[in-house]
Order: structure tokens, then sequence, then C-alpha cells
């Protein structure tokens, strides 16, 4: 490798300006299994909004370099694991006439701080039946874990965050008494 | 005046200090997900053993330049475990114990998986920090709904990258890793006769 290289990747390491993958979405398996068995309904899901990426809540920047998805946006990151985790518990089916509908309010990794980082989000769902919503809800999950002076080691925990702030949104919603009252046979 | 060449010497021995003795914290989730075939299942339920003391469990590795690089391989491989399994039988199911009777026979298992892992990366770059190589064993006694090993399997993987495809994914290589083993360990379930 040469210098000119070295010395570029480090200062990427440090000072961001550059862009960083988001890990692929690994569910919280118990609380995907516990949809089994459940008496749901079968359901869809419809596009997650805002759908443009150049809406603020689809822009995570780390120290000045960004997060993003690969081949996509996090509102589409989102839906992506909805659909995979319906699926897995054997209930999604993309032609039913209940739909669970996802808007992004807040989407946010943290990692200005030397010593802890935060993740937050915030959605708000309704789940509809041929077009009429019967259930409206809003989730916010937070999320903290150590953070640190230099930008090397700071970066990668907020980009391997993300999937994390996912993993606990879901678990609550599929955990939440009022979500699985909405979509029980 | 301080020449450009002095400066330069200046930031990249700040910088290389700055890096030196970290512990970088990567992802070695799989980077794909296995297909499920629904016309080749097993009509049979199975279940892997995690727990969350398993999933917290961070480990660290060797990495360039004389760092290290830390990660949860549970965790991240937990998805590569299940999808390998969800792609030959007709339901998964994570259980925190194979002892548990009662939550084996309420989900009608047939099978518990129980794997253990372990790890091991390096790099050949003395400049740059993520590895280059990576390597992940896996060990896995399979275990009737009555707590009898029926099969032990070994599934090794190995994955690899380089600088200009790991700059924005550092923990490529254990993702490829991550990778190889779902396959492999889907392909060592489905050609063993004992565990149709």
């Amino acid at each position: 490798m040469s210098i000119k290289k070295l010395l570029l990747f480090l200062y990427l390491s440090l000072v961001g300006c550059a862009s960083f993958t988001t890990a692929i979405y690994s569910p919280d398996y118990e609380a995907v299994d516990s949809l089994k068995g459940g008496k749901l309904k079968k359901i869809s899901v419809a596009n997650v909004q805002p759908s443009s990426p150049d809406s603020p809540v689809n822009s995570i920047t780390l120290r000045g370099g960004s997060l993003v998805v690969k081949d996509g946006t996090f509102s589409s990151y989102i839906q992506n694991a909805l659909i995979s985790d319906l699926k897995e518990a054997g209930v999604f089916d993309e032609n039913s006439a209940v739909r669970i509908n996802l808007t992004v309010v807040k989407n946010e990794i943290d990692v200005s701080s030397m010593n802890n980082g935060s993740g937050n989000i915030e959605i708000h769902m309704n789940i509809s039946q041929n077009n009429r919503v019967y259930f409206e809800k809003t989730y916010t999950v937070a999320t903290t874990f150590e953070s640190a002076y230099a930008a090397a080691v700071a970066i990668p925990r907020g980009q391997n965050e993300y999937p994390n702030l996912i993993r606990h949104l879901f678990r609550k919603i599929y955990s939440d008494p009022d979500f699985i009252k909405a979509v029980k046979k | 005046m301080i020449s450009n060449v002095k400066i330069k010497v200046a930031v990249s021995a700040l910088l290389v200090l700055m890096l030196t003795g970290c512990a970088h914290p990567i992802v070695i989730s799989p980077t794909r997900s296995i297909q499920n075939v629904d016309m080749a299942l097993i009509k049979k339920n199975v279940a892997y053993v995690m727990t969350d003391a398993d999933r917290n469990k961070q480990v660290e590795t060797g990495g360039g330049g004389g760092d290290k690089v830390t990660y949860f391989p549970y965790r991240d491989l937990e998805k590569a475990i299940r999808d390998a399994l969800r792609s030959i039988y007709a339901d998964v199911y994570v259980i925190k114990s194979q002892n548990d009777i009662e939550d084996i026979n309420a989900k009608d298992i047939s099978y518990i998986f129980t794997p253990e892992i372990s790890t091991s990366s390096s790099s050949d770059s003395l400049f740059t920090w993520p590895p280059t190589s990576f390597s992940i064993e896996m060990a896995c006694n399979v275990l009737d709904a009555s707590g009898n090993i029926i099969a032990r399997l070994r599934v090794v993987s190995n994955g690899s990258a380089n600088f200009s495809e790991f700059k924005t994914d550092f923990g490529l290589s254990g993702r490829r890793a991550a990778d190889i083993l779902s396959e492999k360990f889907s392909i060592e379930v489905k050609n063993n006769a004992k565990l149709r």
C-alpha cells in the first residue's frame, strides 16, 4: 500500500468524510418466534415513509462520515426488516388487506460524544384493513453504547449500532399487547 | 517554515499513535441470506440453543498493525445459523436450554442444535487495522427431543477482504466467512442422514 493510501485511510478512519455501510439486520429471534402460533392475521407491509433519500430521516452522519444502506434508504431497511420478520413468523402475505403502514419520525445515531453514543428512533405505525385505519400507535426506542475519542473506534461503533436499534424497535413492537391484539384473528 | 514532508510525518505519526493499541469494533454478520427453498423442506421443527449471555459474549482477535478487533460472534452469527436451518426444516425456533423439555414439547421440536463458535483473525497489513483474513469454527452437537446426541457437526470457514473492499465495511472478511459458514453448515446438515 502506498503512503498516500495509508494516510487517506487513517484520515478517513479518524475524521470521517467517507460512507460506511449499515450491517445486515438480524432480528431478535425470540421476539419473532413469539409471533408464531399466535393466530395472527396475514399481514402486508406498505412502503415505509418517507421513501425519499433526501428526507432528513434517511440521512445519518457519524463524525462527518455518512452511514448508508446498501442499495436503499433507512426507510427501505426498516421495511425489509419487518417483511423478513413477518415471513419468518409465517404471517406475511403481500396481498393481504391487513396492511402495516410505518412512517419514520426520528432516526438518529449520535457518536459526537467521546464517552457515550446513542441511538434514537421514533416510528408512527398504523394498521389498516381494506384501506380503513383501525390501529395507530407511535413507538420510540433509545439505545446507548460506548463511544470513544478516536473516530476510528467511535464510527464503527455507531455503524454497528443501527441494526441493534432496529432490533430493539421490532422487539418492542412484537411484545406490545396492543399490536398483537390489532393483528390477531 | 516547516516543510510539507515534516507536517505529513508529524500528522501520520500522530494518527498512528492515536490508533495503535485500539480494539476496533466490527460486525461479522453475513452479507446475504441463504434462500429458503420451500419444496425441499423437511417437515420437522428444529431448535438451536442460544442465550442472551451467548449473544453478549464479546471477543477480541487480531487485526492489522498490532491492533485488535472486537465483536460478538454469537449475536452476529445467529442469523447465519438460523438461515441455514431455515433452508432445510419446516420451522426453526431459538430456545434457551436443551433441558427445557416443556418448551421443546410445546414447539414440537425434533432436533436441537447446540452451536459453539470460535474465531480468529489477522491482517497482513502493518498500517490498517481491519482484518484481511478471518476464520470461524463451529462445533455443533445435535440432540433429539430426549436429549440424546445424534450427530456431531463441525464446520470451518474462512473469509478474506482487501483494503479497497473493506474501507466502508471493516468486518468484511468476517462477514464473508459468515456467508461461507452458513452455506457449509447447511450442506453438512443436509448431508447427514440422521438429521432428516
